[in-house]
């Protein structure tokens, strides 16, 4: 995935690269296909207007940091862009604008358009919404329409901004929203974030959709097994190499912190974003105290891996370019 | 001597104290809060204590101490309304604390062990003056040592209290929305968490400064810097105004105070604007003054100075290191430098790289059972960048570390380069040894003092 540099991300276009066809094909043939090894998937973003869609996208994948986004302005009908992810997977990004003539667009003249080939639909929901009963009228309806077009889609529901939202409360409030969200999607399932830009919630819902898109992920997760248990590790885990997701993981005890997942993806990004205000960036990291050692390396083309070891006496260095993921 | 009278209604404040009766030199502890819901009076026989302390911890604790099963006024109700909830943190007003103390006081008194400061405005009547200073005695070994002093100042809602927090305690910057106004003068002791020594008194965004209550003569003599903020996304004129009356008070009082200007709140503006708001700012200030014939203050708009200057050796030019700071952890100030030229980025990229060590360690770092700290004797980090750069961090002592910048040649020689940072670390070790023995023997002394002036029953002499 290439990432644009900052004039150009500052301005209203795709937030990822052309595609280009192959060598060979003349451009604008209709008849190009994307070559095999590619796999394309579709995901919907759609939610009512200013609910954070755009915001989200560029965060995870344009490297925006949380404060970049104010300058964000209203999505124009369908945004599209594909992201290339993990080598041979590209997600082809709808970012559907939230306002209501383009909603209503949505669900009659271009229904079919938007709604085929769904894999993953994601919907939005501001947590501080007035509109509560217009917000799930709008949900129902794009339901609908992936019952009737996409019907194995994919559906998660992220209910954002909770950083607005006091923090003894937030538990709660989240728990009413997903409560009745569940209700109104059956007979769909829906799996249901509590999301804010403002810190690693994000990282989690959108390491879970991805997750969902790569193909032959339990293979991954075999490997990284073997793989952590020839060297004796406490726990690994390989991110992609972009947009820094947790893509899979293997831990061989439990560990004191369930969110630490996302609490690394966002720790390790937002540096990742600091080293290149320098025009750098990082390519390898070590960590000690007397408890544990960590470990953050290249691994393949499109990954990262880290390793963590409490016995901080093994002295790793890694030389993994042999090492190939299927 | 058992009045307690009632007290308004949801009133919280935190604090701990060692109060000092001076009847039996026992010292009792007290973890003071007072919470009433409703215009109850406490129990009798209780004694319910106001304070205004630093609690490290924010605890809020409803509790009372007793001495001699006698009952203290702790204030009277009129004052009662003044105080109100402030999360997290210690709060209170120093002087009128002492003034209902000194009022309710009777003949024999517990007075309040100031852990601080001893020069303490005693406004109010009887027994005041003597009791505090008496209490001196008391107090805690690093304490009968005067911290510098530092004043926060500005307009309402500038940011003072965030500041405060954000960098001494860690909070993150979208926290402090929630954070409430400041309504009376807090005092925090930052020296438990940090290396950076010092009281700082955050005060409210409106003072008067012909407040008889508030000897501003005293806060001002006592103090080493007084740091105005100003908020750049609001008008300015009247904080500039402000900024002025404040100088120039202060100055009259005590002419060896550091006056630095924040101009806070700039990451809403953009970089030109930075620029102009910071030169208008400059320029209006320093006129105001030259206009009152102070042209000798000198404001001063940087952000993060160093606090101090220690010397790096050279030793480290040979190690291959290019630029070397020694950071204290919890605030991201560093102490030290090398002496090529400071640019901020590379400050900035140190800070981030502290952030990231520090974050890691407390997802991975603690033991099983969750003993131990995230930054501790071993805590080491090797970050290694794409332009040959690589970002070495080591602990230093408990508080600090030293971060610095190695080209990846250099790096190979990683053996030369922690055998020179051993023998630096040993130094600072030995210099921080010989400072505790000062500290110790001045405590020992003062003790040796006292006993001499003790009287016969007990009751210490006032140290002159």
């Amino acid at each position: 995935m290439e990432e644009s540099d900052s004039e150009k991300k500052m301005e209203k276009e795709n937030l990822g690269p052309r595609m280009e066809p192959p060598l060979g094909e003349p451009e604008g043939s209709l008849g190009w296909v994307l070559p095999n090894t590619a796999m394309k998937k579709k995901v919907l973003l759609m939610g009512k207007s200013g609910s954070g869609k755009t915001s989200m996208r560029s965060i995870i994948f344009a490297n925006y940091i949380a404060r970049d986004t104010r300058r964000l302005g209203a999505t124009i009908d369908v945004e599209h862009s594909h992201v290339r992810f993990l080598g041979n997977l590209v997600l082809n990004l709808w970012d559907c604008g939230g306002q209501d003539t383009f909603m209503e667009n949505y669900f009659t003249s271009q229904r079919d358009n938007i709604f085929r080939n769904v894999e993953v639909l994601i919907y939005v929901f501001d947590v501080e919404s007035r509109e509560l009963e217009k917000d799930m009228h709008y949900y129902q309806s794009c339901l609908e329409a992936i019952l009737q077009n996409s019907p194995d889609a994919k559906i998660f529901c992220l209910v954002h901004k909770m950083d607005l939202v006091q923090e003894d409360q937030r538990d709660l409030i989240f728990k009413e929203r997903e409560e009745d969200l569940r209700r109104l999607s059956r007979p769909l399932e829906c799996s249901c974030f509590r999301t804010s830009i403002w810190d690693e919630t994000l990282y989690k819902a959108w390491s879970s959709i991805v997750y969902q898109l790569i193909p032959n992920v339990q293979q991954l997760e075999m490997n990284l097994r073997n793989f952590a248990e020839i060297i004796e590790a406490d726990e690994v885990l390989l991110f992609e190499r972009a947009t820094f997701l947790v893509i899979s993981h293997y831990q061989c005890k439990e560990q004191r912190d369930a969110h630490r997942f996302e609490k690394i993806s966002n720790i390790i990004k937002q540096f990742k974003l600091s080293c290149s205000k320098l025009a750098a960036s990082f390519q390898s990291m070590e960590v000690r105290n007397s408890n544990f050692a960590a470990f953050i390396d290249i691994f393949t083309s499109n990954t990262y891996v880290m390793v963590v070891m409490s016995d901080p006496s093994i002295l790793l260095t890694f030389n993994l370019e042999c090492y190939v993921l299927k | 001597m058992d009045v307690c009278s009632p007290l308004p209604s949801a009133l919280d404040f935190v604090g701990v104290a060692r109060l000092t009766c001076r009847l039996c030199p026992k010292q009792q502890q007290a973890k003071a809060a007072c919470g009433f819901l409703g215009p109850q009076s406490p129990p009798a026989g209780r004694s319910l204590l106001t304070l205004d302390l630093d609690s490290a911890d924010g605890d809020r604790d409803q509790g009372t101490a007793t001495c001699h099963g006698a009952a203290r006024q702790t204030r009277e109700s009129a004052r009662a309304a003044d105080w109100q909830e402030r999360p997290g943190g210690g709060s209170g007003l120093v002087s009128e604390q002492q003034e209902s103390w000194s009022n309710s006081m009777g003949g024999a008194s517990c007075p309040v062990d100031e852990q601080q400061d001893p020069r303490q405005e005693r406004p109010g009547g009887g027994s005041g003056p003597a009791a505090a200073s008496a209490v001196l005695d008391f107090s805690d070994p690093f304490s009968s040592e005067v911290k510098p002093r530092i004043l926060l100042m500005g307009l309402r809602r500038s940011g003072k209290s965030s500041i405060q927090k954000v960098v001494f305690h860690k909070m993150s910057p979208n926290e402090t929305l929630f954070l409430e106004s400041t309504n009376k003068i807090c005092r925090e002791d930052v020296s438990n968490s940090s290396f950076v020594n010092f009281q700082i008194w955050d005060f409210p965004g409106q003072i008067d400064f012909f407040d008889p209550t508030f000897d501003y003569e005293m806060i001002f003599r006592g103090t080493g810097a007084l740091i105005f903020v100003i908020d750049s996304q609001d008008d300015y004129m009247e904080a500039l105004a402000r900024l002025h009356l404040t100088v120039t008070r202060a100055y009259k009082v005590n002419a060896d105070i550091n006056f630095e200007v924040f101009i806070h709140k700039v990451d809403g503006l953009s970089d030109d604007h930075k620029i102009e708001t910071q030169r208008d700012i400059h320029q209006r200030a320093n006129d105001d003054l030259a206009d009152a014939g102070l042209e000798k203050i000198h404001l001063r708009n940087e952000r993060g100075k160093a606090m101090g200057q220690t010397e790096f050796l050279f030793l480290f030019q040979n190690s291959g290191i290019e630029k070397a700071f020694l950071f204290d952890v919890v605030s991201k100030i560093y102490i030290a430098t090398d002496s090529t030229p400071v640019d901020m980025q590379t400050y900035e990229l140190c800070c981030d790289m502290i952030d990231v060590v520090i974050d890691i360690s407390c997802i991975y770092g603690l033991k099983e059972d969750g003993a131990g700290t995230p930054y501790d004797k071993e805590s080491t980090a090797i970050i290694k960048l794409n332009n040959t750069t690589v970002l070495y961090l080591k602990e230093v002592t408990k508080f600090l570390a030293l971060v610095c910048f190695v080209r990846e040649e250099s790096f190979e020689r990683k053996g030369l380069i922690d055998y020179n940072f051993h023998c630096f670390r040993k130094a600072i070790h030995e210099v921080f040894e010989v400072r505790m023995k000062v500290v110790k023997s001045r405590k020992v002394q003062n003790r040796l003092q006292k006993k001499k002036g003790a009287t016969p029953n007990g009751t210490p002499r006032v140290l002159m």
